[in-house]
């Protein structure tokens, strides 16, 4: 109990000294603000709904969203997306995430994770041309962001989860010259589980995180630094079990506050239906509205595949339709963008129990078992994998 | 999870291969985009392609249906972007800066544009000050200019520098 409170007041303590570090601030008519490509939303799923993701992301996409959400990886994770915009400028992103020690359940009343990313805005093909007007050749600009990111969770009670997360991150930039700046974003995540089974799975998740609550600062001349800009995040999800156990549906909503010039707000809803086969969730439809503040009204839509195997699995989510209804863009609507996310499944530890057999009394002739049944050796075999794998779903969902 | 691995770098391989086929893709279009606006250019500004003095191969003023300089470009230094646009024909030309991310940041719609060369040494209306719609500097990175003639669709691609 003493080591739970104690945790809670360095989140808390931590918490207010990072608020109280430059903030509160709006941005003077001099300031310039930077790196828009973290307010966008790396992960195809999350970008299915429409980016109201703060209160359900849970992969390797945590690094940027909410930090807090790393923690409720199954297992180790690489996750990748490369999009191509227009005009030879892509956005790629690459992140992995390796929690630590087993899912919280009735063995396991904490966890950690740490996680890596990097998101990289490249285009090129610039002319460069003098004050003369003289063509000298091509040149590209490059800016991204290196995170590192690290997590914790505890369970209060059976039928609760807590997880607190903080990222630093380094964001470079290069038009002639490099540039660094660093930052930090924090986040936390409660669920709130369906009853005290540890098989029930969840029932609403709230998120909350700051995003750049220590501001990067970009730039070579102190009185010209770009900013990226601060925002606060707040996210709900709700899962809804299907009737007969092969639809489910899961609503998202966030509210997000950008501090800018002046505070902008845009709220979003997201709609995810899972479809289920053996008990897997295999299929995803996603769509989300989003209500953005002196913008017009935008939907997405997009669906996803998962891919289950032996001890692993394969998220493929793709993103068919964004900003439909929003004004025109010059990002290119006719490609089918994709993220992919690998998974190694964190399997529960089974203590290797091996029978002296010099010292009992010998049983009489063994039963007929599965191959190899003449050994004694009670750990899980290769025939039962898939079932504690496909035991580890239905505990997620 | 060793046994994994070669899986991973398959489907990073096929996202990667992918993109790369849009690469190629957008290369294409662009290429065309450019050789379209390079005889339009021509055509319209009667200029060819000329060999500066200096001989050095570089320093070569080319001739296309848009361009700007200085690229990249200092806003907090004074500098001013400055657009040569070639008209077919007199009418009304709209100047809008895009952010890499396709977002708009600056738009100037109804310039006057004559037939021939338009340069934004000659006519203020065709330049940009690296400001915003509502005045104020815009961060340092890349911008995509869509250039709207009566005719014509040109882009650039603008680097600001702080």
């Amino acid at each position: 109990m003493s080591t739970r409170r104690s945790l809670a007041t360095s989140i808390a303590v931590s918490l207010i000294c990072l608020l109280l570090h430059d903030g509160g601030v709006l941005g003077e008519q001099t300031d310039a603000w930077t790196a828009d490509y973290l307010q966008r939303g790396v992960s195809m799923r999350a970008r299915g709904l429409n980016g109201a993701f703060v209160g359900v992301v849970d992969d390797a996409t945590s690094t940027v969203i909410n930090p807090s959400g790393l923690v409720y990886l199954e297992g180790p994770q690489v996750f990748g997306t490369v999009e191509s915009l227009n005009f030879s400028t892509f956005l790629s992103f690459i992140g992995a995430a390796l929690p630590q020690g087993p899912l919280l359940d009735s063995n396991s009343t904490r966890r950690f994770s740490i996680g890596g990313a990097w998101l990289h805005l490249y285009s090129g093909d610039f002319e460069r041309r003098t004050e003369s007007d003289y063509a000298l050749g091509e040149f590209s600009v490059d800016e991204g962001v290196i995170m590192l990111s690290a997590a914790a969770a505890v369970k209060p009670s059976d039928r609760t989860r807590l997880s607190g997360g903080v990222t630093q991150k380094f964001l470079y930039q290069s038009v002639e010259d490099m540039n660094w700046g660093s930052g930090v974003d924090v986040g936390m995540q409660f669920q709130l589980m369906r009853n005290a089974d540890d098989t029930s799975g969840k029932l609403a998740v709230l998120g909350v995180a700051a995003v750049n609550l220590v501001q990067p600062k970009i730039g070579s001349d102190e009185e010209t630094l770009d900013r990226a800009s601060r925002a606060w995040k707040v996210g709900a999800s709700l899962d809804i079990p299907g009737e007969y156990k092969t639809v489910s549906a899961r609503l998202a909503c966030e509210m997000d506050f950008t501090q800018r010039w002046t505070w902008e707000s845009k709220f979003v809803m997201g709609l995810e239906l899972i479809g289920k086969i053996a008990a897997q969730r295999v299929l995803f439809v996603r769509t989300g509205f989003a209500a953005v503040e002196e913008e017009d009204d935008s939907w997405s839509f997009g669906f996803g595949v998962r891919i289950p195997m032996a001890a692993s699995r394969v998220d493929a989510d793709m993103v068919l339709a964004e900003n439909v209804g929003a004004r025109s863009s010059i990002v290119r609507s006719d490609v089918v963008r994709t993220s992919l996310a690998y998974t190694w499944l964190r399997l529960p530890v089974v203590e290797r129990k091996t029978v002296d057999t010099s010292k009992t009394p010998d049983p009489g002739p063994l039963p007929p078992g599965p191959a190899g049944g003449t050994s004694q050796d009670t750990t899980n075999n290769n025939s039962n994998l898939d079932s504690l794998v496909i035991g580890d779903d239905e505990r997620r969902e | 999870m060793i046994r994994a691995l070669p899986l991973t770098l398959i489907l990073l391989s096929l996202c990667l291969s992918g993109t790369d086929a849009y690469h190629h893709a957008t290369a294409a279009v662009t290429a065309l985009e450019s050789t379209g606006s390079i005889l339009r250019g021509a055509i319209g500004a009667q200029e060819a392609a000329t060999d500066m003095s200096s001989g050095d191969a570089r320093h070569i003023r080319t001739s296309t249906g848009a361009r700007c300089y200085p690229n990249p470009f200092r806003p907090c230094s004074g500098q001013i972007l400055k657009f040569v646009v070639f008209l077919d024909q007199d009418g009304q030309v709209t100047i809008e800066a895009f952010n890499l991310l396709g977002n708009a940041v600056w738009t100037r719609r109804g310039i006057t544009g004559a037939r021939g060369e338009n340069n934004g040494d000659d006519d203020p209306a065709f330049t940009w000050d690296g400001t915003d719609d509502k005045g104020r500097t815009v961060a340092a990175g890349g911008y995509i200019v869509r250039i709207t003639t009566p005719d014509h669709t040109h882009f650039v691609k603008v680097a600001v520098q702080k």
